[in-house]
């Protein structure tokens, strides 16, 4: 076991070595000395090193078929194509928090060397914050949850002894998916992401340097944190969609919304840290935020793995909740305390001058977020403290969480499209006319274009929440239109550039507010997609070879009813002719396979993926006497668009990402008020 | 094996020491701007000509009716002027390099007058330079 | 000014607490193991529950559209009957643990609309070495 020995002592010295990093740091802020604080930096980037190593360790154990170790033997098999056998580092709780680890280190790593030099006066307190973090993630690492643990086996005396038995049990069929695959590494960069512009807040707060540097220093880590979460979150639905067969893709478990919950005020404190550097104001928002999102990537942690509420994800009962919830508590004390001492260094520089200005359109949106957050959590929780209190495990159900969070994701989404058309400090009544008199007379004219378009292609007209989502949806698609028209027809006038060269340019110039844009087209899409799930049909039918069901506008008839069978599952496998208005338009081949090592079911879903809808085929076995197959189909209209909204995200977040231009001094050289740009 | 594992880590040690191993080490720490008023004006300032960038461009975008335009661009120009006064005040009055604060020893008066620019006293009623209400 | 944000923000609490309680009322369900329900019976008639237990093998049984089990916890056991229109998951076999959301009948069986079962872990147990004994053959462990 030389991996092992080498992985468990990388842990120890990485242990050792994070309090270390905090000694150093904090002594070097204490005695202004930068040479303990460049130890403090390098102390981080050696942890970051030994658990890498400790990770590679792991990982060489796995495909080394060492099954003399726990993990090993429990989550991988001597059989298993090689990215299953990468992806088994994270499918065991040993791993994957190991994993998380390794992606908090690698943060801290980058934060320090991308800040080193421009802030002495913080980064002591930074370090200190996420070395902490991190001492207690290799504590559980090492004590608790040990990747590098032998396999006991019981002799026949009755004694415990090492033991290698000849084969693992592999990883979970369910799992053995591409997009399980990557959905934990993605979720984790990030949850955890944003402990970095976290850690500078805590600094921030604690040194009482409350203006925008600790702001505007991290904006990189928060944006690229909020869309791994984003596409995490997404990624995890897609994988739903596609393997578990109930033909939706959430369903407001807590696992699910474990996830949710940072994702949404993470998206309040990214635009509210907008106002604190414009205007100096909100910053106990911004601060309250920012420490919110990061205890509810602990929390979501907690929730996921110590299965204090019952949920279809929850792992066995883990021996770690304990740990977490300490650790949860005792920085939920220490963020309140913090924050309330600094509260006189955190008055607003600036005053809300008007209801309808930007500002308080960044108000509302995070009051918005906030009371989805709160609300997800509230419903989450409920069941711990119902039981808690009164002794009854109470489940609020999914109603609760529908009934809540489509009105406020609506408001959301008004406020998307009409946010950018207001103006700082008050927007005047012509400002408004002229900005807002396209996009709602568009809106308001397809309303009955909706209505009719919906019972063409669905059979059904929408009802009130679906009509006011596809109503908004093109309301804000309008005034991100109008957006890219006005700033590409300014450019037109002043450069007298061609119009696909002027945006480009414009966007390129400005790239954090078009990049923004684009963002908030891709959320435009995701709802579109949503909306669709109100127009769903769903029939199941028990039909042999030749017969026919129908669903929504479809015919499905069974050509062929088969089975074959390979060494790691028996599998049934239908053919399907799916017509249309008497027309064949597809041929699908939904199967159900049983795997013999795991003794799991498993459903191949076949999707036919049209941007207008998706039809979705379950095979869920033959009927009593075997002549019949039992077919479950969905018609599960506009599904496409989630993911397409997903991509339009990761383009437009990559947009804002881009290096900010030069030329902004040059456009500024042409302003009239020089006087005011000379630099001194 | 113990001796390879034992001499790794004094590596990473060595390593992570030498900054302060060195005897030629003569680093000084870096103030960051919000330690000086100075740094901390000159902050205001840039916030501010960003500001009259961001609305001069939504004007030519044609966002904003005329009025509104002028107006909120007078006293952002305004604001920034006041700004530059009290930096050039505070840099012609101590030439040498004041240490900086090492921590702001009050929560510093960071509330501005929306009329005039100048820094607003906490819990201002009226702004003692241009006497308009505070908030209005 | 401020007297606005105010009032703005006490509207949205109040929708918001107001769809709760509605949601609330439309969806709360018990979440109950076998055991618990049977000490309860009496109180339980109209309330939604989950019922919480493991499925017993040898018991699963297909009527057409319904699908017949029995749930064991703590010794006490209830007959299932699932008559919801989503697929069984396939995680759902003998021996796991399976949540149904519905009723209990006066009869004492339970009607299912909704049907959950545990993702079969990630997580799992600790191996079980006591498996495969014949396999350890030593007394003394090797190095």
């Amino acid at each position: 076991m030389l991996l092992a020995d080498i992985g468990n002592f990388a842990l120890i010295v990485a242990f050792v070595l994070a309090f270390f990093s905090i000694a150093a740091s904090l002594l070097g802020a204490h005695r202004l000395d930068p040479r303990l604080l460049a130890v403090g930096e390098r102390s981080v980037h050696g942890v970051t090193l030994l658990v890498l190593v400790a990770t590679l360790a792991t990982w060489g154990l796995i495909l080394n078929d060492n099954f003399g170790i726990d993990y090993v033997a429990g989550h991988s098999n001597a059989a298993m194509p090689l990215h299953y056998k990468i992806g088994a580092l994270w499918a065991g709780q040993d791993g994957s928090l190991l994993l998380w680890t390794l992606v908090l280190v690698g943060f801290a790593s980058a934060a320090v060397f991308t800040q080193r030099k421009k802030h002495n006066r913080l980064m002591p307190y930074a370090i200190a914050v996420m070395m902490g973090t991190t001492a207690f993630f290799l504590y559980l690492n090492n004590f608790r949850a040990n990747p590098f643990d032998g396999l006991m086996g019981i002799t026949q005396s009755g004694q415990e002894a090492p033991w290698a038995p000849a084969d693992g049990r592999g990883l979970n069929p369910l799992l053995q998916h591409w997009a399980m695959v990557i959905h934990p590494p993605i979720l984790y960069v990030g949850y955890i992401g944003f402990i970095v512009p976290f850690a500078f807040c805590i600094a921030a707060l604690w040194t009482r340097q409350l203006g925008s540097s600790w702001v505007s220093t991290v904006r990189r880590f928060t944006l690229v944190s909020w869309i791994f979460l984003g596409i995490g979150i997404l990624l995890g639905g897609k994988w739903a969609y596609m393997e578990l067969g109930w033909g939706g893709y959430w369903a407001w478990d807590p696992v699910e919304n474990a996830s949710l919950m940072p994702w949404l005020t993470g998206t309040a404190f990214l635009h509210s840290v907008i106002v604190q550097e414009k205007r100096g104001m909100l910053k106990v928002w911004n601060v309250s935020l920012i420490s919110l999102t990061y205890l509810l990537s602990i929390l979501g942690t907690f929730l996921t793995r110590s299965g204090v509420v019952s949920s279809v994800h929850s792992f066995a009962q883990s021996n770690i909740g304990g740990d977490f919830a300490f650790f949860l508590i005792a920085s939920t004390v220490l963020c309140t305390a913090l924050i309330v001492w600094r509260l006189p260094f955190l008055r607003s520089e600036g005053r809300l001058d008007s209801m309808i200005s930007r500002e308080s359109g960044f108000l509302f949106n995070n009051l918005l977020l906030l009371a989805a957050a709160l609300s997800v959590l509230f419903g989450t929780v409920f069941p711990i403290f119902s039981e808690l209190i009164t002794g009854r495990n109470v489940s609020v159900g999914q109603a609760y969480f529908n009934r809540i969070e489509i009105p406020l994701g609506l408001a959301l989404l008004f406020l998307t499209g009409a946010g950018p058309l207001l103006a700082y400090r008050k927007t005047s009544k012509s400002s408004l006319r002229k900005n807002f008199t396209m996009p709602v007379a568009v809106a308001i004219v397809s309303a009955p274009l909706f209505f009719v378009g919906s019972q063409a292609m669905f059979d059904e007209a929408p009802g009130v929440w679906a009509m006011i989502s596809l109503v908004l949806c093109l309301f804000v698609t309008m005034t991100i239109v109008q957006e890219f028209h006005k700033g590409t027809a300014a450019r037109i006038r002043k450069h007298g550039e061609n119009y696909l060269t002027a945006m480009v340019n414009l966007t390129r110039r400005n790239n954090r507010r078009y990049g923004g844009y684009v963002v908030h087209f891709g959320i435009v899409l995701i709802f579109l997609g949503i909306t669709g799930q109100a127009f769903t049909r769903e029939t199941r039918g028990v039909i042999g070879v030749g017969e026919e069901m129908r669903v929504g506008q479809y015919e499905l008839r069974i050509d062929e009813i088969t089975q074959r069978e390979n060494a790691n599952y028996w599998s049934g496998q239908l053919e399907v002719a799916v017509s249309r208005g008497g027309q064949e338009v597809f041929r699908l081949q939904p199967e159900k396979r049983f795997y013999f090592a795991s003794e799991q079911p498993s459903s191949e879903v076949a999707i036919a993926r049209q941007l207008r809808e998706d039809l979705y085929l379950v095979y869920a076995g033959l009927n009593e006497d075997q002549t019949k197959a039992v077919v479950q189909a969905y018609v599960n209209p506009l599904v496409a668009w989630v993911w397409i909204g997903g991509a339009v995200m990761i383009l437009g977040t990559a947009i804002c990402l881009l290096p900010a231009l030069r030329s902004r001094r040059e456009d500024q050289a042409t302003s009239p008020d020089r006087e005011l740009l000379e630099v001194r | 094996m113990e001796f390879v594992l034992l001499g790794s880590a004094l590596l990473i040690a060595l390593v992570v020491l030498w900054p302060a191993l060195r005897s030629d080490n003569d680093e000084q720490w870096i103030f960051s701007e919000e330690d000086t008023p100075a740094g901390r004006l000159s902050t205001r300032r840039e916030v501010l000509v960003g500001n009259i960038a961001d609305l001069d461009f939504e004007f030519a975008m044609g966002k904003l009716a005329e009025p509104d335009y002028l107006s909120l661009r007078d006293n952002l120009k305004r604001q920034t002027l006041k700004v530059m006064e009290q930096l050039e005040v505070i840099e012609s009055r101590d030439h040498t390099n004041a240490p900086p604060e090492s921590e702001p020893a009050t929560a510093p008066a960071t509330a501005f007058c929306s009329a005039c620019g100048a820094s607003l006293p906490p819990r201002a009623a009226f702004c003692p330079s241009c006497g308009s209400a505070v908030g209005s | 000014m401020q007297a606005r944000v105010v009032i703005g923000i006490t509207v949205i609490v109040g929708l918001v607490a107001y769809l709760s309680f509605l949601g609330f009322e439309e969806g709360k369900a018990y979440y109950l193991t076998c055991d618990e329900v049977a000490e309860r019976q009496g109180e339980l008639q109209d309330h939604r529950i989950k019922l919480a237990g493991n499925v017993v093998a040898g018991t699963i049984r297909q009527d057409g559209d319904i699908l017949n089990f029995d749930l064991e916890y703590e010794g006490v056991r209830y007959s299932v009957r699932y008559v919801g229109m989503d697929p069984v998951p396939d995680t759902f076999k003998p021996g796991v643990e399976a949540v149904v959301d519905g009723h209990l009948g006066d009869d004492g069986v339970f009607t299912g609309q909704r049907i959950q079962a545990k993702c079969a872990s990630k997580y799992e147990t600790d191996y079980e070495s006591e498996e495969h004994p014949e396999s350890v053959s030593q007394d003394q462990p090797t190095a």
